[in-house]
């Protein structure tokens, strides 16, 4: 019988990277589009973001 | 580089063997898995700072700018602390693993002390070393620093990758890897406490953030790709170091994790010399560049936060002093000095790297706080090269994360949190016993173009937000009678809305008719009132007023209104609805009021705190004129509970009558046309603002609104400070 704790942590380390890749993807998107669309503040880059979506 | 040189230097290395001894086999690869989750929530708080304050000084910077002068004060008086007990730890994990390959290659038979004073006398020497280094100004700079941490990387990547194939070529490894947690998943919280000071070398990326090329592009990048680097470079390292020992090899007592980790401290190194060949000799040369160039990076990230505090004279001037001949802050580093070589001299092993990271734990509470803080009050006055995501969701996990992870470590070392809040304690006293008094204006804090300085004490404050001379006049007779009923101050508020195209430092050229504004009212009012001027620049109206009104604890605050809603989605107005719903204190939003003489006020009444302070304004305004106060209130037929003043209410509101008060009851079923109706016959309308719950705002207009935007009468809306609510919006 396979450790549970095995099987539980093994999902939050997979779940843990994950997340971390998931977050520099997305923070390097969102570098490169204030920067290209040289907005400033955050509700503008929120609005744009949004309208881009 | 510089910041994934900071972090790869002592914390996986001395971290893997004691969290292995602490929390199993899954404990260690758990601990840094999530570990640099919690990092980058607090590097991406780092990251959006930095974007937008892209000057030296990181934390230090953060918290003037969030919270002011005090809590900078504490934040650099932490990150001294932090950098110099990190540096302490570094120090100590090169004397280990130094120590450690030469007693193993016998040329320390000689040595008649023990390892633990031979390990300490290495450490202080190391130590003296480095700082002298950082006294002459020859620093790891540049090509030769990137190399360091560079070799170190890919050193430690290559241990990973090792790992990985001796696990793939003998899965029977992988069995070393049970039980999983041995100790139980609480233990988890003693090693991600301890370990943290891994993960903590951002804050020397922000406080180089005058130097970077493209700050606004680069900082964010470095931070979150160094914690990321870090994150998986260390999951693999401990994973190597796991699978490093075959169960059942002579020599080897117990289950494998068992024995790496009865070295506690030294457990990775003995590791990963059975990984693979001359790992003892590679591995020891990674930590002699790992620690090398981490404690160089701390020695002088440390001197560079006391030499800042000396500097704004947060600290006697001497601290600020720079050798003539060798152009460093000479004074700052010897005390730098004294703090790393007591520490890692004085401290065992886990206490120094405890207090270490509890250190850089509260630093980071700070930073997280910080960055809401500013978001809210005042990024439409700073430009963004990034912004977080799930804001403020984010910080506001992290920061319960970092709470927890610092209350744990007691478990670890009591020793770390007793020197931790002692230097805190001694920060704060500091502080108001010398740097308050001592400390100097630095250009960074403009944000104000003209400020009279006042002292109101214990007075009645009233802001009268001022747009220009004809919104100025307007507003003159009110605030001179709500005045002298407070027995108040007075302070005129000028905000100069810069567009977005415009560098807020050429704020200057708009500011001329505001000026003009309060130029007139202060003819008018400085007879009489103490009285004191500021005009600050914004890009938002609202948000200004609202960090003006908190930072100086206004009671009142007075604005005009033109009548019109304005902006698409704003119901009276883009500023006048932000400040009705967020502002902590009395509003009181004056509508076509001008010079004028009310012979009869309108009071609509539907109960609640705000009604009670209408009546409160139109009283005193009543009392001035001679007018007579008509409370209207009107029973809607349709519902049972709109529009109707309580019974008890209206027996309260009797008890403030008068003379000239009188109530008027009557039904009808649309309760705004009524209103409307009725105020045709008054020369001011007097009416609460809405206490509706936002969400029930979203869906239908308030009748506080519906009045308001149609009636043809002058206005007043009032809205009572908000109790509770309003403490909380001050410190937010």
């Amino acid at each position: 019988m396979m450790d549970k704790n095995l099987i539980f942590g093994t999902i939050l380390i997979a779940l843990s990277l994950g997340f971390i890749i998931y977050l520099i993807q997305w923070s390097r998107n969102t570098i490169e589009f204030i920067h290209k669309n040289k907005c400033c503040t955050p509700r503008r880059i929120i609005k744009e973001l949004n309208e881009k979506r | 580089m510089m910041g994934l040189g900071m972090m790869i230097g002592a914390g996986v290395f001395l971290g893997i063997g004691n969290a292995i001894y602490v929390a199993g086999p899954g404990g260690v690869l758990l601990t840094f898995s999530l570990n640099g989750v919690i990092a980058l929530f607090t590097a991406l708080s780092y990251a959006e700072l930095s974007s937008a304050i892209p000057r030296a000084g990181g934390a230090y910077n953060f918290a003037r700018l969030a919270f002011g002068r005090g809590t900078s004060f504490t934040a650099g008086w932490m990150e001294w602390f932090a950098s110099s007990v990190a540096g302490s730890l570094y120090a100590v994990t090169f004397a280990i693993y130094a120590v450690r390959y030469f007693q193993g290659l016998g040329l320390l038979d000689w040595v008649p002390v023990s390892t633990y004073l031979t390990e300490k006398a290495v450490a202080l020497l190391v130590a003296a070393f480095f700082l002298y280094i950082n006294y002459r100004g020859a620093s790891e700079t540049g090509k030769v620093g990137a190399i360091f941490t560079l070799g170190q990387t890919m050193f430690l990547v290559f241990i990973g990758i090792m790992g990985i194939i001796v696990a793939v070529i003998d899965p029977s490894r992988l069995q070393n890897l049970s039980p999983y947690l041995p100790y139980g998943w609480n233990k988890l919280l003693i090693t991600m406490g301890f370990t943290y000071v891994a993960f903590e070398g951002y804050e020397v990326i922000a406080q180089a953030g005058d130097e970077a090329i493209d700050p606004k592009r680069n900082l964010p990048k470095a931070m979150i790709y160094s914690v990321s680097i870090a994150t998986f470079t260390y999951v693999a390292v401990a994973f190597a170091a796991l699978i490093a020992v075959k169960a059942g090899t002579p020599g080897i007592e117990g289950a494998p994790w068992e024995w790496i980790g009865s070295f506690r401290e030294r457990g990775f190194g003995e590791a990963v010399a059975l990984l693979m060949p001359y790992g003892n000799f590679f591995l020891t040369l990674a930590v002699i560049f790992a620690s090398v160039s981490a404690l160089n990076a701390t020695i002088y990230s440390a001197t560079r936060a006391s030499y800042a505090l000396g500097r704004d004279r947060m600290l006697p001037k001497f601290f600020s002093f720079i050798s003539s001949k060798r152009k460093t802050p000479w004074v700052a580093l010897l005390f730098t000095g004294i703090i790393v070589i007591s520490v890692a001299v004085l401290l065992p092993t886990m206490d120094v790297a405890s207090s270490a990271s509890i250190m850089f734990l509260f630093l980071f509470f700070l930073v997280n706080i910080s960055v809401i803080k500013i978001r809210w009050n005042m990024s439409d006055e700073l430009t963004y090269g990034f912004i977080m995501p799930l804001f403020p969701w984010l910080p506001l996990i992290a920061i319960l994360c970092q709470g927890i992870l610092a209350v744990w470590l007691i478990n670890m070392s009591l020793i770390a949190w007793i020197v931790a809040p002692l230097w805190i304690i001694a920060g704060i006293l500091i502080y108001h016993l010398y740097s308050k008094s001592h400390a100097i204006t630095t250009a960074e804090e403009i944000q104000i173009l003209e400020e009279d300085q006042s002292d109101a004490g214990d007075k009645f404050r009233i802001m009268v937000a001022v747009a220009n001379p004809e919104n100025a006049l307007s507003m003159i007779r009110t605030t001179y009678f709500l005045s002298e009923a407070e027995k108040a101050e007075i302070q005129l508020l000028h905000m100069v809305p810069v567009p977005d195209q415009v560098p807020l430092t050429d704020a200057e050229q708009f500011m001329m008719e505001g000026k003009e504004g309060i130029m007139e009212a202060m003819l008018y009012l400085i007879q009489k009132f103490p009285l004191t001027t500021t005009i600050r620049y914004c890009r938002n109206i609202a948000r200004g007023i609202l960090s003006a009104l908190k930072e100086k604890r206004i009671d009142m605050l007075i604005m005009g209104w033109h009548g019109r809603p304005h902006g698409h989605g704003f119901r009276l107005g883009s500023t006048v609805d932000v400040i009705i719903e967020r502002a902590p204190c009395q509003v009181v939003i004056l509508k076509d009021c001008g010079n004028k003489r009310f012979r009869r006020i309108l009071v609509p009444v539907a109960g609640g705190p705000n009604t009670v302070f209408a009546l409160h304004v139109a009283k005193i305004l009543a009392e001035k004129d001679g007018s007579e106060i008509v409370l209207f209130s009107v029973r809607d037929s349709k519902s049972k509970t709109r529009g109707e003043a309580a019974p008890e209410f209206l027996k309260a509101l009797k008890s403030l009558e008068n003379g000239r008060m009188t109530i008027k009851q009557v039904a009808s079923t649309n309760v705004v046309e009524t209103i409307l109706e009725e105020s045709r016959d008054y020369d001011l309308v007097v009416l609460g603002g809405t206490h509706d719950p936002l969400l029930r705002q979203v869906t239908r207009d308030s009748v506080s609104h519906a009045i308001a935007q149609r009636c043809q009468t002058s206005l007043i809306i009032a809205k009572a400070s908000g109790g509770i609510r309003s403490w909380i919006k001050r410190w937010l």
